[in-house]
């Protein structure tokens, strides 16, 4: 069973919405676009797609980024529930993410984010 | 070919076997900018050169993309020094090519210190085992399989788009993606329950109902310490307690000596004839499914609970009242 490091919100150029799991589905009938099925688990090139995964924001917006492969793991580490700016995500313990600390940047673990962190994007972490 | 140590040997088999011709070794090489019409390369030595061991792999012929792979074999975890040294080849290289891209890759299998990260993701440095940023050591055969994986895959990204990855940190968030789930694999290895066949894979139990779920049941038997049901679709799945196969396998087939297996019906666990249960079974599909340890039980049909133990079989109905339903 594959999952995602975090729930992808994807959707098109268009900016219409697209089910992930169908469109995965699709794509792995696609051997080019197949870059590894494996024990691991499956990634597929999505770069030439206009793919973008939507991130919401404080303000209600979301925030449009584009998405060159999507990977699904057969595994992943635990899953936790973790509430960022306005968003309460389901994310694996072993998801990245860039906050701030003092005047630079650095990598914190899912597992770690801790209350009051602040995102690399300016969101506050809350729980 | 000659090879300094195991790693280089290993890492070079699997590159050769991954991408074919246009991979090789090269010890003590003095690797030198490919463009030197530069005022700011010129000196009294000549243009820049330095001195390197390298696995060098070729992953797309026109345009060149090469793959410049360093292989660390240290007794400690690599330092920003080892990433430091290769970023400034493979900066170098490409600031002075002929049209050539070249990616740099470091493999550690005794790992990196945390200091390493800032550099590699500042020089597009894949770097491998990941730092995850937890204490978490991977085996060096894991390693070799990251380095498969990411070879196989890297190939395949760069016959399609290549220019993206150019921009730091691309490249190395793209060698991170690939071999980052690792980490998750390692975990359900060391579990060992499930495992998925034909390829031998660790499984979960997620992926096993996933994979049987809905499927009906053609037949069941027992073998000495296991109990097998063999499901429509060419699937099965083999109960032994510690571990639990299933799968594909169009060939599977009851042994010709088979077990008698200890029958079991109803809540009280009565004793009862194998030939009920497979009366009662077979032609059912699998709705529901848990794993209790000491046996794997499915749901059938909404209709039975099917017990797989290691000696033999339980079966109950799952009907309302019970009385009425008693097998």
């Amino acid at each position: 069973m594959a999952v995602p490091a975090e729930h992808l919100l994807l959707v098109d150029s268009e900016g219409r919405r697209l089910d992930v799991d169908a469109l995965v589905d699709k794509l792995r009938r696609e051997p080019a676009r197949v870059l590894a099925d494996d024990e691991v688990g499956l990634v597929l090139y999505t770069g030439d797609l206009g793919l973008y995964s939507l991130k919401p924001t404080d303000s209600g917006a979301f925030l449009a980024q584009p998405v060159s492969e999507i990977s699904r793991p057969r595994f992943s580490t635990r899953m936790l529930r973790k509430q960022i700016g306005a968003t309460v995500l389901s994310v694996t313990a072993d998801a990245v993410f860039v906050v701030r600390d003092g005047n630079t940047l650095k990598k914190v673990r899912a597992e770690k984010l801790e209350p009051g962190m602040v995102l690399a994007s300016g969101e506050k972490v809350y729980r | 070919m000659s090879f300094k140590n195991e790693l280089e040997r290993r890492c070079f088999e699997i590159a050769q076997r991954t991408l074919g011709a246009g991979v090789s070794i090269e010890h003590n090489k003095t690797i030198q900018i490919e463009s030197a019409l530069f005022p700011e390369v010129a000196s009294f030595k000549g243009p820049p050169a330095k001195e390197i061991d390298v696995l060098v792999a070729e992953l797309l012929d026109r345009p060149k993309v090469v793959l410049l792979v360093s292989c660390k074999m240290l007794s400690r975890s690599a330092e920003p020094g080892h990433v430091q040294e290769w970023g400034a080849v493979v900066q170098t290289m490409n600031k002075y090519s002929d049209g050539r891209l070249y990616f740099g890759l470091v493999i550690s299998p005794t790992g990196f210190t945390a200091g390493c990260e800032a550099w590699a993701t500042s020089h597009n440095l894949g770097i491998m085992p990941p730092l995850k940023g937890r204490r978490l050591a991977f085996a060096e055969e894991t390693v070799f399989r990251m380095f498969e994986r990411t070879l196989k895959a890297l190939h395949a990204r760069v016959q399609l788009r290549f220019d993206d990855l150019k921009v730091p940190p691309a490249f190395f968030e793209f060698v991170y993606r690939l071999v980052a789930d690792f980490e998750g694999h390692q975990e359900a290895e060391l579990d060992g329950r499930y495992v998925l066949q034909p390829n031998g894979w660790p499984s979960s139990f997620g992926e096993m109902y996933q994979t049987i779920g809905g499927h009906r049941v053609e037949d069941l038997w027992a073998v000495p310490g296991a109990t097998v049901a063999r499901l429509s679709g060419g699937q099965f799945v083999k109960f032994s307690r510690a571990r639990i196969e299933y799968g594909c396998d169009d060939e599977l087939k009851p042994p010709l000596v088979q077990s008698t297996p200890q029958c079991r019906k109803n809540i009280e666990m009565e004793p009862c004839t194998f030939d009920l249960i497979r009366s009662a079974t077979l032609g059912t599909a699998i709705t529901s499914a848990g794993d209790f340890g000491g046996y794997l039980e499915f749901g059938l049909d909404e209709r039975f609970n099917l017990g797989l133990h290691e000696a033999g079989f339980h079966l109950m109905s799952t009907e309302t009242p019970i009385e009425n339903h008693r097998l």
